[in-house]
């Protein structure tokens, strides 16, 4: 997954002064990426001690990634105990399977965000299928939010650079993308909510994510 | 699916519906692009949750490391088959290493059954079983991971006969069952449930005529008539 320059994209060769953040980002970017390396670095120390079964070091994994993993469980269930529950499951995942982690599963943080946001969304379907069972009108009456997950929590520049990420794609990719991810809704879902055909939904969530992906200048 | 690569971004972000999880499986395993692609996308995400942390409650990090400390780890994972060395072997190499992985994996299993039973006599009778099945010239096995745990197919056309086995399998959790399913035209049969335990070794029980695959899925506790989620696992046969 590491082998991957030089692939033909066309969307990939977003020269860097059409990025947002104008002309001058450039050595900003290098110096937040060089940051970014960094803190992955430790974070694969990290987990290679913990996979010997070094439990300070998983103390050190939680402090670092916990606001990360927690915020986004928190996002999707919404309700901080069903957060704290389904958190502390999903670190408790990651303390058992530390030791299949390896480098070609992607960075320590993806692999772990991975993790978290598959069980935040198997627990809110689970709890939207038992709040249907339970009531009928009470599901169909709940107005899904979105779109409004960008303002207000986390300031601080990373999310600044990310929520102008955001803001650079177009409200439908915004709204797909925020719909599934944070939303735990399916693609369907999603389709129905917008009130789009399901083709649409899928490329937009797509188009979003190679927005995204380029103007953060992601790599694998 | 006219263009599997659309749904990429459903995938990254969990948003499938379970059938297009299949097809996209399936596909994913053989395009290198959808699989750069995806890692990529995972990163990304990753990047987005910066807009949404909070800091958990501090209750939970004393919580959790005591948990952690009464929790086992698992140990590596003991066969990689789909390593790009490995995937350049060709496709008869990839056989023999099929097999072989499929032995070890019933090693493995065997051995974490084994110590826990004094069955000694059901256990010759399972493994004559599970001989029969692997020395099926045409058995196959299809290599799976539920959140990085190893479940592997093992399947006979010849035998009629299925055999899926799993390591470190995570705990259902209360109130829910990990349930296999056979894929026909008729869509998805239920067939056994996975015992707890992490370690397990399950024939299918139902036919496997007109069978086109195999998943595994998470169930209300004892199973469900129809999946009500999508598969954790699945393969194609």
């Amino acid at each position: 997954m590491h082998l991957v320059p030089g692939r033909p994209d066309p969307s990939r060769a977003r020269p860097s002064w059409s990025r947002p953040g104008g002309p001058g980002a450039e050595t900003e970017d290098a110096d937040r990426r060089a940051q970014r390396e960094a803190r992955s670095e430790r974070l694969h120390d990290l987990i290679t001690q913990c996979a010997r079964g070094d439990d300070s070091s998983f103390a050190e994994l939680y402090d670092l990634t916990s606001s990360r993993i927690y915020g986004l469980v928190l996002r999707v269930l919404r309700a901080p105990e069903l957060a704290g529950e389904v958190t502390q499951e999903v670190y408790l995942e990651i303390w058992q399977q530390c030791s299949r982690y390896t480098r070609d599963k992607g960075s320590v943080l993806a692999w772990m965000t991975t993790i978290a946001h598959r069980r935040a969304v198997d627990r809110v379907r689970a709890e939207r299928s038992r709040i249907e069972r339970d009531s009928r009108h009470a599901a169909s009456s709940a107005v899904p939010e979105y779109d409004t997950v960008w303002e207000g929590v986390g300031r601080n520049l990373d999310a600044d650079r990310v929520r102008r990420a955001l803001d650079s794609l177009t409200r439908i990719q915004r709204e797909a993308l925020s719909l599934a991810y944070f939303g735990g809704y399916t693609q369907s879902q999603v389709a129905q909510l917008l009130g789009l055909p399901l083709g649409t939904v899928k490329t937009r969530i797509r188009d979003g994510l190679i927005g995204l992906r380029d103007t953060l200048g992601v790599g694998a | 699916m006219r263009n599997p690569h659309d749904i990429i971004g459903s995938y990254v972000t969990d948003a499938l519906d379970s059938g297009d999880v299949m097809e996209f499986a399936e596909h994913r395993a053989e395009c290198e692009d959808c699989s750069n692609e995806a890692a990529e996308f995972a990163e990304t995400l990753t990047e987005l949750t910066h807009v949404t942390a909070v800091v958990p409650p501090t209750e939970l990090r004393g919580a959790l490391l005591a948990a952690a400390r009464q929790r086992p780890q698992l140990p590596p994972e003991p066969i990689r088959l789909r390593s790009p060395a490995q995937k350049a072997t060709g496709r008869r190499g990839r056989v023999s290493l099929l097999l072989a992985a499929a032995a070890a994996a019933l090693v493995v299993a065997l051995g974490g059954w084994l110590h826990s039973s004094t069955q000694v006599q059901s256990y010759q009778v399972a493994a004559s079983e599970e001989v029969s099945l692997l020395s099926a010239s045409d058995v196959v096995v299809r290599r799976s991971t539920v959140s990085g745990a190893p479940v592997s197919y093992i399947v006979s056309e010849q035998r009629q006969r299925a055999l899926v086995v799993g390591e470190g399998l995570a705990a259902p959790g209360p109130g829910r069952s990990y349930q296999l399913w056979r894929l026909t035209s008729a869509g998805a049969q239920p067939d056994a449930l996975i015992p707890v335990g992490g370690t397990f070794r399950t024939w299918v029980s139902g036919s496997l005529n007109d069978v086109t695959g195999l998943a595994l899925t998470l169930e209300p506790a004892g199973g469900s008539a129809r999946p009500t989620t999508e598969p954790l696992s699945l393969v194609k046969l």
